[in-house]
């Protein structure tokens, strides 16, 4: 369907300004495959929310403006099962949706919002929204698009509170790294032995591979295979 | 050629199973209680070990979704042919594959080797499919050749499991087929961390701990994506975190 869609993606990563940090070039990305005016990635973690990159202030300011009113596409998405698309914020169902977030949108021209949490499981580390000065329904390739870029972005929210900081784009490239079964697995077996939420648990793991320098997918091989144990 | 027909020990039994399986789909039951419970059916109906669902996420990554067992070398054999085999051949072109001979030398020399390990003789790709929209494969292990007419049934039962995610003209609305996957494989990572938890807590493997989920979503009435958002959630008043309690 979309097969070579992630090594294009990975293409126009590359091909992004070189002084931009990852989660930066992820939201630059999303603006030209998206068809948005501004694309952000916020960070909800342990319900907290706090702004991570965007491409642009208004991405940021409408992001905060949501979190603020507790109302909003991007507020219902952190922990959504699936992406919140608004084809319109200033339709009849949106506004009555989300009354206190339509005027904000309306103020800054936004119509349409794609809102994709970002998820593994049961974990929830945050959304990636996407926001357009026109209305309209994304396409299928944009959905598609927005779930990859939502996949990177998960991976390098993982990374970036693991402590990791190498501007590495092979380190959150691992083609379906977070869907792995082991590292579920072995998310699963340290989230029970550490008394943690499942996030906290994928946070650990990353910071491990990261210390021991072997790839995330080996760590949780040798979790599940209990011959490595994460301490408190 | 004579039209080849269905092959069955039992016909009463392939009618029961596509009834539960179009009931399990009008229901709106969950993507991946539908393709799990498909891959146990094709291991009671067909001379079969083994069956697997793989789906194609939006990376292009084919992701287990269901499972006729949750053992781990199964899943190796799934999960290699993301590099090679007859899942890979079979969800790119849409159309069957069958290997009988699994031969070191073949087109998946890595896939025969794992195969071959596991005893399994000859191995079956059927594609999940709807007009020429192929969103993953039916995976068949088998300790002897399947005859045509059992490769039928095993179809027949691939396209009822398959209106699931295509109830809808996948050119109209690729867009929910892309949500239904994607939801499918967030399920199956819910499960695999509560598999996680379950192993841990009671120091089994995530084989056993899946056991263990699934006798206790039979007990409670609950789905095994519930019982497992349950687990990872400490959910002290589910009946199900009850049942797991060491």
């Amino acid at each position: 369907m979309v097969d070579d869609r992630l090594h294009a993606i990975a293409d126009k990563i590359r091909a992004t300004d070189p002084h931009l940090n990852l989660g930066q070039k992820l939201c630059a990305v999303g603006v030209e495959v998206l068809g948005a005016t501004a694309v952000s990635i916020a960070l909800v973690f342990n319900h907290a929310y706090s702004p991570v990159s965007a491409s642009s202030e208004l991405a940021t300011l409408l992001d905060e403006e949501q979190f603020a009113l507790g109302n909003g596409p991007t507020f219902d998405a952190q922990n959504a099962a699936g992406p919140v698309i608004i084809e319109d914020t200033h339709a009849h169902r949106a506004s009555h949706k989300w009354p206190a977030f339509t005027p904000v949108a309306a103020k800054h021209n936004i119509h349409g919002v794609f809102a994709f949490p970002l998820r593994v499981g049961t974990a929830y580390l945050g959304v990636l929204t996407a926001y357009r000065h026109s209305p309209g329904q994304p396409s299928a390739q944009q959905y598609a698009d927005g779930l990859i870029l939502a996949s990177l972005a998960t991976a390098e929210l993982v990374r970036h509170q693991a402590g990791v900081t190498s501007p590495e784009l092979a380190d959150i490239f691992e083609p379906g790294l977070y869907d792995q079964s082991a590292l579920q697995i072995a998310a699963g077996m340290v989230a029970e032995s550490l008394n943690c939420p499942i996030v906290v648990a994928l946070v650990r793991i990353r910071a491990r591979a990261f210390s021991d320098d072997k790839p995330v997918s080996e760590i949780a091989r040798a979790i599940v295979a209990r011959e490595i144990i994460l301490e408190k | 050629m004579s039209k080849p027909t269905y092959e069955i020990a039992d016909a009463t039994e392939l009618a029961i199973t596509l009834i539960d399986i179009t009931r399990a789909v009008t229901q709106g039951a969950e993507t991946i209680e539908i393709f799990t419970s498909l891959a146990e059916k094709c291991v009671d109906l067909l001379p079969v070990k083994a069956a697997g669902i793989l789906l194609r996420d939006v990376t292009g990554t084919l992701q287990v979704i269901g499972a006729s067992s949750p053992s781990a070398h199964l899943l190796d054999l799934f999960q290699v042919q993301n590099d090679e085999g007859p899942c890979l051949e079979c969800s790119t072109t849409g159309f069957p594959v069958s290997d009988s001979e699994l031969s070191p030398t073949g087109p998946w020399p890595r896939f025969a080797k794992l195969s071959r390990a596991q005893n399994f003789t000859a191995v079956y790709a059927l594609p999940l499919r709807s007009r020429d929209v192929t969103i993953g494969a039916l995976n068949l292990f088998a300790t002897e050749p399947l005859s045509e007419g059992r490769l039928l049934v095993a179809q027949a039962l691939a396209d009822a499991a398959t209106l699931s995610l295509l109830q809808i003209d996948p050119h109209v609305d690729l867009q929910i087929v892309i949500r239904r996957i994607h939801l499918a494989v967030e399920s199956r990572n819910t499960l695999l961390q509560a598999q996680g938890m379950i192993a841990q807590r009671f120091s089994i493997d995530a084989e056993e701990a899946l056991v263990r989920i699934r006798d206790v979503s039979a007990q409670t009435a609950l789905t095994v994506v519930e019982v497992a958002t349950a687990i990872i959630a400490r959910d002290q008043r589910s009946p199900a975190v009850a049942l797991l309690t060491r």
